[in-house]
This record gives structure tokens, C-alpha cells and sequence, in this order.
């Protein structure tokens, strides 16, 4: 409503009571604002410098977390400004019982209202970001797991009908080798890569023209092998291999958990 | 005045959501977690009080835009008086929930800044 529109010249006394007491609490709200405008921004500037220093794949993510922060931060504390001007407009109106005042006020608010409905926007975006990318990451692994445990199975069969054939499992130094022997007899298509788009790590243990033995793995999510892959003393006990993948003989020595 | 309504309204809607949201997941976490009974009964009330929180603001903001809409359709002092008055219901109650929240936070953050540095003397 605009004063030229308006049906009267200037306020009436309860018009202008109203006026006073929100513009008393619409001040308290912006000094709150302000302080929690002004403590976004040094948690956002603390995040930010800390991340700076580090390293890791978090730190992408921390980083651009420290950004929204530090958008917020300034966002609250532009709201503050502008519940400080609507109130100082309010209080004018109040006072001088002015119609203009008030619209002035008005205006201030529907700006409020903008970046209010802003904020919202980003924090339902930030709240949606920070659900969806944890359980995108659980279902990429997922997903990255099973296809390895799955290529480990296939070429385990594989080796298992080749031994039933031979007596012995293929004498090959690589997963090429191994696959070039393997195909097409045994398996029409032998998966040369893990999960985790790496090769596979195959070798044999070899005594006098007999491979009895064998292992097959993969570095896992982390892709650096926590086991050395060609140890023979690893091939039959059970061991710790961390994020690795150790298949030999016909039986998993250790999978990460899922 | 009329530049205010629609973001009034879309405020006090998005907050009405947020509140039958709140409540969704209080009767969600109550029906899940089957540990201790008392436990579950302080997050429900927690939730509870959270989605008043949001509900109690809706309303006023869905009032106030409300009485916008009425003022801008049948401009008079008393409709506009109206709307003012609904400004200040709302005002009043953001301001008051803002100085409880504040109040308790500075408290917290002593306590948290106090206990640490009793302890180490004690």
C-alpha cells in the first residue's frame, strides 16, 4: 500500500502502538541476527583455514561447506541491516505518525522476506547436499564392492575348472597372461579390473613345473596393497589385509567389510 | 505492503512444512527407537516443542499475509490496522523465541568454557 493510495493521512493510535512495539522487537531480532551473523562467519573462516592446511578427499567437500557457511554468514548478517533500517523505519512512523514511514518500512521487510526465502533455499540445498552425498558415497562403494567380489568369483571358477582340467592352476605371471589362458575355454570374458577400475593381481606359486597354488587380488578403495600381493607366507593363513581383497586357493583370506 | 504477501505467505507455508516435518520425525524416531522408554519420550517431547516452534510462527505469518491480502483489497485504517497488529504477533514471538535461544546458548557456551577450566583445578 502506498501513501498516495492510502485512506488516511497519517496513523492512528493503535496503528501507531503496533508500530512502536514491533519495531522495539523487530530490533531485537536484528541484534540477534547480527551475533549469529557474525559467529557464522568466524566458524566458516575457522573451517576454511583449517581445511586450507590439510589434505584428503574431504577437503573439497569441507571447503565448499566453509563457503555455505560463509554465505550464510553474510546473508544473516544483510538480514540484521535490514531488520535494523525496517525498524528504525517503523519507529519513525510510530513517532511521526507518518504513513510514508511506514511504507518506507514495508519495503524493508519485503526485502527481509527475499532473503529469508534465499537462506531457506540454501539451507533445504545444504541439508539435501549433506544427506545425499554420505549415502551416494555408502552406494558408490557398494556397488564398486560387489563388482569386485563378483570379477574375484568369476575368475576363482575359472580357476577352479581349470584345475579340475590340469591338475594345477595356469602359470601366469599378470592378469593378462592369466586371462589369455583362461578365455575362452574356461570363461568367455575374464574381468581384468576390480570394482575400483584397477587390475587384479594374479600369481602362482610354482614348484617344479606344478602351480598347486595360487592368489588373487585386489588394492581395494584406497588402491595400495596393505598386504604385499606376492607374499607366499600370506597365502594360506588368515591375515589382516585391510582394504585389500586376497582370494587364494578357492577361499577369501580377507575382504574389506561392506 | 503488497510486496510483502507472497514472500509473508511462502514463509509462513514453508514453515507449516517444516512443522508437520518436525512432527513426522518425532513419531519416526519414537516408533524406532525401542531403547529406553523415557529416552524416547524426551526426543517427542523435543520434536514436539520444535514443530510448535515452527507451527506457531506459520500461523502468524499465514495471518498476517492474510491480512495483507484484506488490506490491500479494502484499503482502511482498520484493515490496515489489522495487519499491523499481525506483524507485531509475529515480530513479538520471533523476538521473544530468538532472546530465549540466544540466552540459552550463551549459557551453554559458558558452561562449556566453565566446566573444562573447573575441572582442571579441581
Amino acid at each position: 500500500m502506498t501513501p498516495d493510495r492510502a485512506p488516511f493521512g497519517t496513523l492512528t493510535p493503535a496503528m501507531t502502538e503496533h508500530a512502536r512495539k514491533t519495531a522495539e522487537w523487530s530490533r531485537r531480532v536484528a541484534v540477534c541476527a547480527v551475533a549469529a551473523g557474525v559467529v557464522i562467519v568466524i566458524a566458516a573462516l575457522a573451517i576454511g583455514f583449517s581445511v586450507s592446511s590439510g589434505k584428503g578427499p574431504e577437503r573439497g567437500l569441507l571447503f565448499g561447506g566453509a563457503v555455505l557457511y560463509l554465505g550464510f554468514g553474510v546473508l544473516t548478517c544483510f538480514i540484521a541491516y535490514l531488520l535494523r533500517r525496517f525498524s528504525t523505519s517503523l519507529e519513525i512512523a510510530s513517532s511521526q505518525k507518518s504513513v510514508s514511514a511506514l511504507a518506507d518500512a514495508f519495503a524493508y521487510e519485503s526485502n527481509y522476506w527475499r532473503i529469508v526465502a534465499v537462506i531457506t533455499v540454501l539451507s533445504l540445498a545444504s541439508t539435501i547436499i549433506g544427506a545425499a552425498v554420505p549415502a551416494f558415497r555408502k552406494a558408490t562403494y557398494r556397488s564398486q564392492h560387489r563388482r569386485t567380489v563378483e570379477g574375484i568369483d568369476q575368475i576363482g571358477r575359472a580357476l577352479e575348472a581349470y584345475a579340475l582340467a590340469n591338475s594345477q592352476y595356469p602359470d601366469a605371471g599378470s592378469i593378462d597372461q592369466l586371462a589369455k589362458i583362461l578365455e575362452p575355454k574356461f570363461i568367455a570374458h575374464m574381468p581384468r579390473r576390480d570394482g575400483f577400475d584397477r587390475p587384479f593381481d594374479y600369481s602362482a606359486i610354482c614348484d617344479q613345473g606344478r602351480c598347486p597354488e595360487y592368489r588373487l587380488s585386489s588394492a581395494g578403495p584406497d588402491g595400495r596393497y596393505e598386504t604385499e600381493p606376492r607374499s607366499i607366507d600370506q597365502f594360506k593363513a588368515p591375515v589382516n589385509t585391510g582394504n585389500d581383497y586376497v582370494f587364494a586357493n578357492g577361499r577369501y583370506i580377507g575382504k574389506p567389510a561392506l | 505492503m503488497s510486496q510483502s504477501k507472497p514472500w509473508v505467505q511462502l514463509a509462513g507455508y514453508v514453515s507449516l512444512a517444516c512443522g508437520i516435518l518436525a512432527l513426522i520425525g518425532a513419531f519416526a524416531v519414537f516408533l524406532a527407537l525401542d531403547a529406553d522408554i523415557n529416552m524416547n519420550s524426551a526426543i517427542l517431547l523435543f520434536e514436539i516443542f520444535l514443530a510448535c516452534c515452527y507451527f506457531t510462527p506459520a500461523i502468524y505469518l499465514l495471518r498476517y499475509g492474510q491480512a495483507i491480502a484484506d488490506a490491500n483489497k479494502r484499503p482502511s485504517a482498520a484493515s490496515l490496522a489489522e495487519a499491523l497488529r499481525m506483524q507485531l504477533r509475529y515480530w513479538r514471538f520471533i523476538g521473544l523465541l530468538l532472546s530465549i535461544g540466544v540466552s540459552l546458548a550463551v549459557i551453554a557456551i559458558a558452561f562449556a568454557i566453565l566446566i573444562p577450566m573447573l575441572w582442571r583445578f579441581a
